[in-house]
C-alpha cells in the first residue's frame, strides 16, 4: 500500500511540474500574441507626450487615416499571398500601372465603376503573371515578381514621362472625403478577415505555406488556390491604386516604389510569418503596418522625419524580430 | 583499479524540457570502460535527447555531466570532441558542396593551415589514412560529396567522428541508412573500441542488431530511465516488454489466418502503365473488406503502384476504376472525392505538415466536406481533431500543438486521422509503420485490422515480410515492375518463399 501511495505522490508532483511547463507556454504564446498591439499603444502615448497631446488631434488622426489607408488595403491582400510564403516585389509597380490605366479612362469620361472595374481587372492580369510562373513554370514567384515590377514600372514612366497623367479630381471630391475611407478600409478588413478564417479557402492557403507536397496529396487544389490568392491580392492593388491617385492627384512615374519594402516591414513588424503556413494571423499585417505608418508619423511631427528616422525605424525593426521570431521554428526567409 | 576510473562518462539527475515538453525526467546513467551500452526506447522517449547532451549539441536544462569523474561541461560538439565524446547522427549531416576530405576534418582546417594557406594535399593523404584505418577502400578524401551515395556519406560521417580517436562514440540509428557493407564497418568499428576499453552508445530500433553488439542496454520510457538489460538477459524478447511497458498481448500482428474478404470489387486496376513505363500492363482488384499486400525488393515498383492508385503519379495507358461509384481515378481529387486515402512513406514531406498544427492537419482533407457553403465553422474543426486524438490515442497537450514536436509514432498516428476524419473507404499505406516504435506499431495494427472488419479496403504497402505475411488477406510480390506471384493468407508463408520470389 504504501508503496502505491508513494508513487502516487511522485506522479502528483510530476504533474504539477508538467502542468506549471504548459502554463509557461502558454504564457509566453500570449505575449507574442499581444506584444505588437502592445507596441501601438507604447508608440500612441509615446509621441502624445513628446509632441505635447499634438499627436491626437483629429488633424494628425485624419492625417495618420490617409498615411495608413491605401498601405493596408494592400495589407489585406498581402496577408493572402504571404500566407502562402510567396514574397512578391511587384505590388506597388502593379498598382502603378493600374493606377495608370484608371485616370486615363476617367479622363477619357469613361464611367467610373467601369474605370475602376477595368483597373482591377489590369492588376489582377499583371498579379497572374507571377502565379502562373510560380503554378506551371515552377519558377520561384520572387524572381517572377521582379520581372514583372520591371515591365510595369517600364510602362508607367514611358507614359507618365512624356506628358503629365492627372487625375481630375474635382470629378470625385468624394474620393478624400474620410467617411468613405474608413467604410471601404472596414469593408475590406471585414471580408478579408471572413474569407481567411472561415472558408476552405483560407484554411487552404496555410496548408499549402506549411507544404504544397502534403497539401496536394491531401486533395487540395494548389494550383487554383494560388490563382486566388493572387486575384485577391490584385483586387486589393486596383482599389488601393484609384485611392492613391486619387489623393496625388496625378501619376508620379514613381508611384508605389515604396510599397514593396512597407509591406514586407509592417509583415515582420506584426509578427507574421515571412514563410506564410499555418502560424499565420490576419491581423498581424494590419497591426504592423499600423506601426509603421504612426512611426512615420510621430517622427515627422517630432522632425525627425529624415536621417534619424531612418535610424530609429531599423533599431526598432531589429528589436521587434529578436522578441518575437522564434529561432527553433525554422529560418526567417528560406 | 576504483570504480571512478572504470566510468568512462556519466550523468546525475539530468532533466530537459522543450518549452511545455518534458524529454527527460532526473535520467541517471552510466558508461563503463569497455561497454556498449545499447540504449532503446520508442519514438520520443528521450534516447536522441540525452546523447545530443553527452555530445554537446545542446545543453541540459538541470542535472550534472560527468566525465571521467570530473564534472563535464560540453557547451558545443567542438569541446565535446576535444573531451573525447564524437556522435554519428541520425540525419545526414555532411555538406555535399565540398569534398570528402573537408567534410572529415570540418572545424578542425586550423591543423592543415600553412601560412595561411590550407594544405590540401596532406588534408586529403590524412583523410585517405584514416578511411582505410577504419576499413573503407573505396573511398578517398579527394572525391566531391556530391558523388557519394547515401550510405557513403555515412560513412564519412563515421571517418569523421573517429578521426579524433574519441574514447566514446555515440552511434544515433546510423545503421537504419547503411545497407550490409556499412553495417559490418560499424560492427568492427564497435568491436574494435570494445577491446581498446572505450565506450560506445548505441541507439538502434533493430532489436536483433542490439542482442548482437550491446553488452549493456538501458531503456528510456517517457524521458525516464526504466531499465538495464545485462549478459544473458539482452534479448529482444525482454527488450520489448521494457520499452513498452507493459507485456504485448496476444498476436503482434493479428490472431486469425481466415484470409477470405468480401466479394465485392472496389477498385479495379486494368492494365496500367506508369509514366516511365518500368510499370506495364499491370492488372489487379481489390475487394471489400481485403488487405492486399505488396511486397519486393526496393526498386520493384510497388510504392509507384500506390501513388499511381491514388492519382498522384500519371497512368500512362490502363485505367483505375473506382467500382461501385463506375468512375475511374484521374487525379488526387477524384481519389480523394472517392474516399480514397494515401499515407506516403515519405511521412514528414508528404504525410503530414511538420510545421502545423495537428487539428489544421487532421482537418486538411475534409475541408469540402466539413463546409458549410462556403463556410468552414472553427469549432467543427475542433470538434472533429479532437475526436480523432481521442480515437487514436494520440500523445499531446492539445490539438494546437505542433507536430514538429511529437515523436514520430504520433506524428503517423495525426496522418491516420486525416484519412479517418475525412471517412476514407478505402486505405494505400505505403510503410505505415518505417521508423515507428513497436508500441505504436501494434496499435497501427490494431487499426488496419478494424478497418478490414469494418468492410474497408487497405492496400498494404510494405518493406517488411513479418508485417506482410502477418497482415495481409492476399500478397502479390513484385519484381522488376510486374507482379512475380501471388500468395494466400496462410499460416505456412515463410519469409524465405517470400524473398524467392522477389529476387
Amino acid at each position: 500500500m504504501s508503496e502505491i501511495s508513494k508513487t502516487n505522490t511522485a506522479a502528483a508532483s510530476e504533474d504539477s511540474i508538467q502542468q506549471k511547463l504548459n502554463r509557461e507556454a502558454m504564457r509566453k504564446e500570449r505575449l507574442t500574441q499581444l506584444l505588437p498591439y502592445a507596441g501601438i499603444v507604447v508608440l500612441i502615448v509615446l509621441f502624445s507626450i513628446l509632441t505635447k497631446g499634438k499627436f491626437v488631434k483629429v488633424k494628425n488622426l485624419n492625417l495618420l487615416l490617409n498615411q495608413s489607408f491605401t498601405m493596408v488595403i494592400v495589407i489585406v491582400g498581402a496577408t493572402f499571398l504571404y500566407t502562402l510564403g510567396a514574397m512578391d516585389m511587384a505590388l506597388g509597380q502593379v498598382m502603378g500601372v493600374s493606377a495608370l490605366v484608371l485616370t486615363v479612362l476617367y479622363n477619357m469620361n469613361v464611367p467610373f465603376v467601369l474605370c475602376l472595374l477595368v483597373s482591377v481587372i489590369v492588376s489582377i492580369g499583371f498579379m497572374c503573371i507571377t502565379a502562373t510562373a510560380k503554378n506551371y513554370l515552377k519558377l520561384d514567384p520572387f524572381i517572377a515578381s521582379l520581372c514583372v515590377s520591371n515591365i510595369c514600372s517600364g510602362i508607367v514612366s514611358a507614359v507618365s514621362k512624356q506628358h503629365k497623367v492627372v487625375f481630375p479630381y474635382s470629378k470625385a471630391p468624394w474620393l478624400n472625403v474620410a467617411g468613405v475611407k474608413i467604410l471601404v478600409l472596414a469593408g475590406l478588413i471585414i471580408i478579408g478577415y471572413v474569407l481567411y478564417n472561415y472558408t476552405a479557402f483560407g484554411k487552404s492557403l496555410k496548408c499549402i505555406g506549411g507544404s504544397p507536397t502534403v497539401s496536394k496529396i491531401s486533395g487540395i487544389r494548389v494550383e487554383r488556390t494560388t490563382y486566388f490568392a493572387y486575384i485577391v491580392m490584385g483586387i486589393t492593388i486596383g482599389i488601393a491604386a484609384l485611392f492613391t491617385v486619387a489623393r496625388a492627384g496625378e501619376v508620379d512615374p514613381n508611384i508605389g516604389s515604396s510599397t514593396n519594402l512597407n509591406v514586407m516591414v509592417a509583415i515582420v513588424l506584426g509578427g507574421f510569418p515571412l514563410h506564410g503556413g499555418a502560424n499565420a494571423r490576419f491581423s498581424a499585417p494590419i497591426i504592423g503596418a499600423l506601426m509603421v505608418t504612426i512611426l512615420t508619423n510621430g517622427l515627422g511631427m517630432m522632425g525627425q522625419a529624415t536621417a534619424l528616422g531612418y535610424g530609429i525605424k531599423g533599431l526598432l525593426f531589429v528589436i521587434v524580430i529578436a522578441m518575437t521570431y522564434e529561432k527553433s521554428k525554422g529560418k526567417l526567409v528560406d | 583499479m576504483d570504480t571512478s576510473e572504470q566510468v568512462l562518462m556519466s550523468c546525475r539527475s539530468v532533466c530537459k524540457n522543450f518549452g511545455a515538453t518534458r524529454a527527460l525526467i532526473n535520467v541517471d546513467f552510466e558508461l563503463k570502460r569497455g561497454e556498449v551500452c545499447g540504449l532503446i526506447g520508442e519514438n520520443g522517449s528521450g534516447k536522441s535527447t540525452l546523447t545530443s547532451i553527452f555530445a554537446g549539441v545542446q545543453p541540459q536544462t538541470s542535472g550534472e555531466l560527468f566525465r571521467g569523474g570530473r564534472p563535464y561541461k560540453p557547451g558545443n560538439m567542438v569541446t565535446a570532441q576535444k573531451n573525447g565524446v564524437a556522435m554519428i547522427v541520425q540525419e545526414a549531416a555532411t555538406l555535399p558542396s565540398i569534398d570528402v576530405a573537408g567534410n572529415i576534418f570540418i572545424g578542425n582546417y586550423a591543423s592543415f593551415s600553412k601560412r595561411g594557406r590550407l594544405d590540401v594535399k596532406k588534408m586529403h593523404q590524412e583523410a585517405d589514412k584514416i578511411l582505410k584505418e577504419i576499413g573503407v577502400e573505396d573511398i578517398n578524401g579527394s572525391m566531391p560529396l556530391a558523388q557519394l551515395n547515401f550510405e557513403d556519406r555515412k560513412i564519412v560521417e563515421i571517418a569523421r567522428a573517429m578521426y579524433l580517436k574519441p574514447e566514446v562514440l555515440i552511434i544515433d540509428e546510423s545503421t537504419t541508412a547503411l545497407a550490409q557493407k556499412g553495417r559490418t564497418l560499424i560492427y568492427r568499428l564497435i568491436n574494435k573500441l570494445r577491446e581498446e576499453k572505450k565506450g560506445v552508445i548505441f541507439i538502434s530500433h533493430d532489436l536483433e542488431e542490439l542482442e548482437k553488439v550491446c553488452n549493456k542496454i538501458t531503456c528510456l520510457r517517457d524521458g525516464v530511465m526504466v531499465g538495464h538489460l545485462t549478459g544473458q538477459d539482452i534479448t529482444a524478447a525482454k527488450m520489448r516488454p521494457l520499452m513498452v511497458g507493459r507485456e504485448l498481448e496476444g498476436s503482434y500482428y493479428r490472431d486469425d489466418w481466415d484470409g477470405t474478404c468480401g466479394k465485392e470489387v472496389v477498385l479495379d486496376v486494368k492494365h496500367i502503365t506508369s509514366a516511365n513505363g518500368y510499370i506495364k500492363n499491370l492488372s489487379f482488384q481489390v475487394h471489400k473488406g481485403e488487405i492486399l499486400g505488396f511486397g519486393g525488393l526496393a526498386g520493384c515498383g510497388m510504392h509507384e503502384v500506390g501513388r499511381m492508385l491514388f492519382g498522384l503519379d500519371e497512368t500512362v495507358t490502363g485505367e483505375v476504376e473506382h467500382v461501385p461509384a463506375h468512375r475511374k481515378i484521374e487525379n488526387i481529387q477524384d481519389a480523394v472525392g472517392l474516399n480514397i486515402g494515401y499515407v506516403s512513406k515519405d511521412r514528414d514531406n508528404e504525410s503530414i505538415i511538420l510545421n502545423a498544427s495537428i487539428q489544421n492537419n487532421t482537418v486538411m482533407a475534409s475541408y469540402k466536406k466539413m463546409g458549410k457553403g462556403m463556410f468552414i465553422s472553427p469549432a467543427e474543426e475542433k470538434r472533429r481533431s479532437d475526436e480523432q486524438i481521442k480515437a487514436m490515442r494520440t500523445k499531446c497537450l492539445s490539438g494546437k500543438q505542433f507536430c514538429s514536436q511529437l515523436s514520430g509514432g504520433n506524428k503517423q498516428k495525426v496522418a491516420f486521422s486525416k484519412w479517418l476524419a475525412a471517412g476514407s473507404e478505402i486505405y494505400i499505406l505505403d510503410c505505415p509503420t518505417r521508423g515507428i516504435d513497436i508500441g505504436v506499431k501494434a496499435a497501427m495494427y490494431q487499426l488496419i485490422y478494424r478497418f478490414k472488419k469494418e468492410g474497408k479496403a487497405i492496400v498494404l504497402i510494405s518493406e517488411e515480410l513479418p508485417e506482410l505475411i502477418g497482415m495481409s488477406d492476399r500478397m502479390l510480390i513484385m519484381k522488376d515492375g510486374a507482379v512475380a506471384a501471388e500468395v494466400m493468407r496462410d499460416r505456412s508463408v515463410t519469409d524465405t518463399q517470400l524473398i524467392e520470389y522477389m529476387v
